[in-house]
């Protein structure tokens, strides 16, 4: 536990936000994307900014409660101020190498643009592309449900776009929108 | 935030509240698997993040004050002084062709208003992270009514849900003390255009009588007791601890 007013650096304190897991799957909401910003305001408390993967997250406030309490375990009774950005974009393109991994080994698989630039959801059980989409709206509010045709398992997708390319994925889903 | 914009974001969040209310906590009973409940869940989050977003403009401020503002907002006010669309005040129990259209007209009616708002300075960031998730709803919704209409008794149950309806889409866009450019005469006409691309080809009982009544001049809906009963469901639990906190 260090001293209330002792510097801290922003390293330090995403190492402790790494222990911090999503609620809805076992990941930390560091290799997430979750975290915009963090460090220490000239008052001596500990800030973090977060970005919902969703407007409508209903973790959001649980999140903010594990960040502070992680955080105050960490460094002692200092003041953290946790807040969520509203109007920040967030998309599956900030989750981390390790994140993606986190989330395979749990069923959920993450889309990845080939090199022209088009989506390519792989199987996370067989790592088939022999896939279609079940339905766009899956066991939470940032995943979709999909079915392998290679392993026949069913499994989940983190969904979300980059802004730019919404259009191109607007076109593919309409034509993998077999069973929504 | 401009002032005038104000009694805009109050209806609108007031609209987003209770669509999502219905989503979660009826849509859910009449969904026909497990599959559509998920995505009536998904789709009431969704909508509860946009209220949430809506009334931020209207709360600034540090997070936990916001958070209570905005709780004494919704929990605290009279059923009479909600301004949601009367299309919204309609409790629909158990059917499923029901649901589908209305849901289908609001969001449709959402993407009317979306445009509109969106060329407004004060209102375009929060416009565009909503459009990113409503795109996505309008889809499905457009899905189910497409899908419904090759069936038979769908098709029945579709007009009959149309017609039942009706009456109550003619005060959408209707709001008290709008600022001038707000016309809800021409966002009407473009919401019927809207509507119609989707229903024309689909040729379903009552359709006309809808598009017609929805490109009407706007005026106040009905009165519809059930509702204010229906926000006092809604209410009862804050009302019974209102200093109770959730985390933290």
């Amino acid at each position: 536990m260090s001293a209330h007013n002792e510097p801290l650096s922003r390293e330090q304190i995403l190492a402790v936000l790494r222990d911090v897991e999503d609620p809805e799957a076992p990941v930390s909401i560091v290799d997430l994307g979750l975290v915009a910003n963090c460090g220490m305001a000239t008052d001596g408390a500990i800030e973090v900014e977060l970005i919902p993967t969703r407007a409508g997250c209903p973790a959001r406030e649980f999140i903010r409660f594990l960040v502070e309490k992680r955080l105050k375990v960490a460094f002692g009774e200092r003041q953290v101020r946790c807040r969520w950005l509203d109007a920040a974009a967030w998309s599956t393109e900030r989750i981390s190498p390790e994140g993606r991994r986190r989330l395979r080994e749990y069923g959920i698989a993450v889309p990845e643009l080939d090199s022209d630039g088009r989506r390519r959801l792989r199987c996370p059980y067989c790592d088939s592309a022999n896939v279609r989409q079940e339905s766009p709206f899956g066991t939470s509010v940032c995943r979709a449900i999909w079915y392998c045709d290679s392993c026949r398992n069913p499994f989940e997708e983190m969904r979300w776009l980059e802004e730019g390319l919404a259009s191109h994925f607007h076109q593919q889903e309409v034509r993998l929108w077999t069973n929504p | 935030m401009k002032a005038e914009l104000e009694p805009i974001i109050r209806a609108w969040a007031d609209d987003e509240i209770f669509f999502a209310t219905y989503l979660l906590g009826r849509s859910c009973s009449a969904s026909p698997d497990l599959e559509k409940i998920l995505a009536m869940a998904s789709i009431g989050q969704d909508e509860f993040g946009h209220a949430e977003l809506l009334l931020s403009l209207l709360f600034p401020g540090p997070d936990a004050q916001r958070r209570r503002d905005k709780e004494r907002y919704f929990f605290e006010r009279e059923p009479q002084d909600f301004r949601n669309c009367g299309l919204l005040k309609l409790e629909l129990m158990d059917d499923w062709a029901a649901f589908v259209v209305r849901a289908f007209l609001y969001e449709e009616a959402e993407s009317v208003r979306m445009g509109r708002l969106s060329e407004v300075e004060d209102l375009a960031g929060v416009v565009a992270i909503m459009e990113r998730e409503e795109e996505e709803h309008r889809r499905y919704w457009r899905w189910w009514i497409t899908s419904l209409a090759r069936h038979p008794e769908a098709r029945q149950r579709l007009g009959s849900a149309i017609e039942l309806l009706l009456p109550y889409v003619v005060d959408t866009f209707w709001i008290v003390d709008a600022p001038t450019w707000w016309d809800p005469a021409i966002l009407r006409r473009q919401w019927a255009g809207a509507v119609a691309e989707v229903l024309a080809p689909l040729s379903l009982p009552h359709a006309d009588s809808l598009l017609a009544q929805m490109a009407s001049e706007p005026k106040p809906g009905p009165d519809v007791p059930s509702f204010w009963e229906f926000v006092r469901e809604q209410q009862r639990i804050y009302r019974s601890d209102p200093e109770a906190v959730t985390w933290g």
